[in-house]
């Protein structure tokens, strides 16, 4: 069976600033699967708030209306085609965003797709990986819509979740640049077995607690998580 | 559907997208008692994160590597020991910055005499104790200065890739006595040094201000020319309130440029004109 749970929390900068939340979660039941995506707007853009929120719906949009089932690269021209038109002017580098999203099937047929940073973690039939490479250059750098329109800017990745324990996990950069790289699979798995076992809404504000309460000094960026995960019947 | 369901329904309508608010701005949860809410939220201060495991503990680091010269025309004029003057309270600034978002890093690089040399390796500045006077002699050997710069900056050991994008500040008197260009070139062009920052100051007459320009990478912030030992400091200052200020910000990786009309002279009084 099929679980999921997301969720956002301010980080402290923005907070103290009294500006919002530049990230933006979606989490939706889809067909008997779930659609999960996360983005990040660029700290340096005006609006990224707003291009993040749009961002995830958007991708849900698109899921709804079957983009996902043409080739990948006409998907993604159409998604980012309707993202541009929605947005409020015509000024999309003010609402640049980061985006990772996962769209899972009632059989856990699972496809991945980041543009950015952040982290897609997932553990599928025993074995575990992340989407896309890890970072070179420094933090808060990154490919974003509104900024970028290479196709190959895009990561994709394609799973089957089948056993229990198996799960996709979406993250933005303000948790995942403070997590040890050697230490993924570990805290997929922790957090994975410890949302699911509470069920979708004490999941949801455990999931928020371990965000408020993060353990990392002088932490002040925005943070977001989502997972889709199998859990026994 | 269950009355539950209905109740988390409305309320994630309501935040649309999952945006946390204070629970004082909750309508869902108007006319509970705040006593209750205010041991929860004590509750929740006290509860220890469950992902330290995972996590690195450490503040993302802000480093900022400076290259000094110190050939032998440093010597004369005060100018060397307004130098160390000047490094000495940046990095006293940068140590008693409460207020930051990242943990700001100094490094120093000297060139002179022969070779150029790590003078201080990288370290978080309120963990600098002392830093050891700079001394003038000899040639200025700039372009060895640049290679040092630019292995440390593309070094993901020393500065990883949680790092914010680095400032690089170069300080100097007078012309390169090096082949400096393919050095120059290299850090300029390097995927990392490419992305730093860059500030620059010309000491004295005889410094070699085009190549300066051509280091000093924010347009904001050109190359500020020092005529007298009093200008060293004030420019250190801007360099302090520059990085102080992007490290306060909730956007750390833009620059903030150098603000020198807002160092006051020395000697000026206090007065509000």
């Amino acid at each position: 069976m099929l679980f999921a749970s997301a969720a956002t929390v301010i980080g402290p900068a923005h907070w103290e600033a009294c500006e919002p939340n530049q990230d933006a979660v979606l989490l939706r039941g889809h067909r008997g699967g779930w659609f999960l995506a996360v983005a990040d707007g660029l700290g340096s853009r005006q609006l990224s708030h707003v291009g993040s929120r749009l961002a995830v719906r958007t991708a849900y949009r698109s899921l709804r209306n079957g983009l996902i089932e043409r080739s990948t690269r006409e998907a993604i021209q159409g998604f980012y085609r309707d993202w541009l038109d929605v947005l409020p002017g015509k000024a999309p580098g003010l609402m640049a965003t980061t985006l990772l999203a996962a769209s899972c099937n009632r059989d856990g047929r699972c496809v991945i797709a980041q543009l950015g940073d952040g982290l897609a973690l997932y553990r599928s039939r025993g074995g575990f990986g992340a989407v896309g490479d890890g970072r070179a250059g420094f933090v808060n750098e990154t490919a974003a819509l509104g900024v970028t329109k290479a196709f190959s800017a895009w990561r994709f990745a394609e799973v089957e979740l089948v056993d229990p324990g198996d799960g996709v996990v979406l993250m933005t950069d303000g948790l995942a640049d403070d997590l040890h790289p050697e230490r993924l699979e570990g805290f997929a798995r922790k957090l994975i077995r410890e949302a699911s076992k509470r069920g979708r809404r004490r999941g949801k504000r455990w999931l928020e607690q371990q965000l408020a309460v993060w353990p990392t000094a002088m932490h002040a960026d925005d943070k977001t998580i989502g997972m889709i995960c199998v859990i026994p019947k | 559907m269950g009355f539950a369901k209905y109740m988390e329904d409305n309320y994630s309508r309501y935040y649309g997208t999952s945006i946390v608010r204070g629970r004082e701005h909750d309508p869902f949860a108007r006319g509970t008692d705040p006593r209750k809410e205010e041991k929860e939220a004590g509750q929740m201060k006290e509860q220890s994160s469950k992902l330290k495991d995972f996590t690195v503990a450490e503040a993302r680091p802000m480093p900022v590597i400076v290259m000094a010269d110190v050939s032998g025309s440093m010597s004369v004029d005060g100018k060397i020991e307004a130098l160390n003057l000047a490094l000495k309270n940046m990095i006293a600034g940068f140590a008693a910055e409460s207020r930051v978002r990242a943990e700001i890093q100094v490094g120093l690089i000297t060139f002179g005499g022969e070779d150029a040399r790590v003078h201080l390796p990288l370290a978080p500045a309120h963990r600098i104790s002392e830093i050891s006077p700079l001394a003038a002699a000899g040639r200025t050997p700039m372009g060895a200065a640049f290679e040092h710069a630019r292995k440390l900056v593309e070094d993901k050991e020393m500065i990883s890739s949680r790092a914010y994008r680095p400032v690089l500040v170069l300080v100097s008197d007078g012309m390169p006595t090096d082949d400096w260009e393919p050095a120059f070139d290299a850090l300029c062009r390097s995927e990392r040094g490419q992305k730093a920052t860059r500030f620059a100051m010309a000491i004295g007459a005889d410094a070699d201000v085009g190549m300066l320009e051509r280091f000093a990478n924010d347009p904001e912030s050109p190359v500020f020319k020092a005529h007298e030992a009093r200008d060293i400091h004030r420019f250190f200052r801007a360099v302090t309130m520059s990085v102080a200020a992007r490290s306060q910000s909730t956007a750390l990786n833009n620059n903030v440029p150098l603000m020198l009309a807002e160092i006051p002279e020395d000697d000026d009084l206090d007065l509000d004109f």
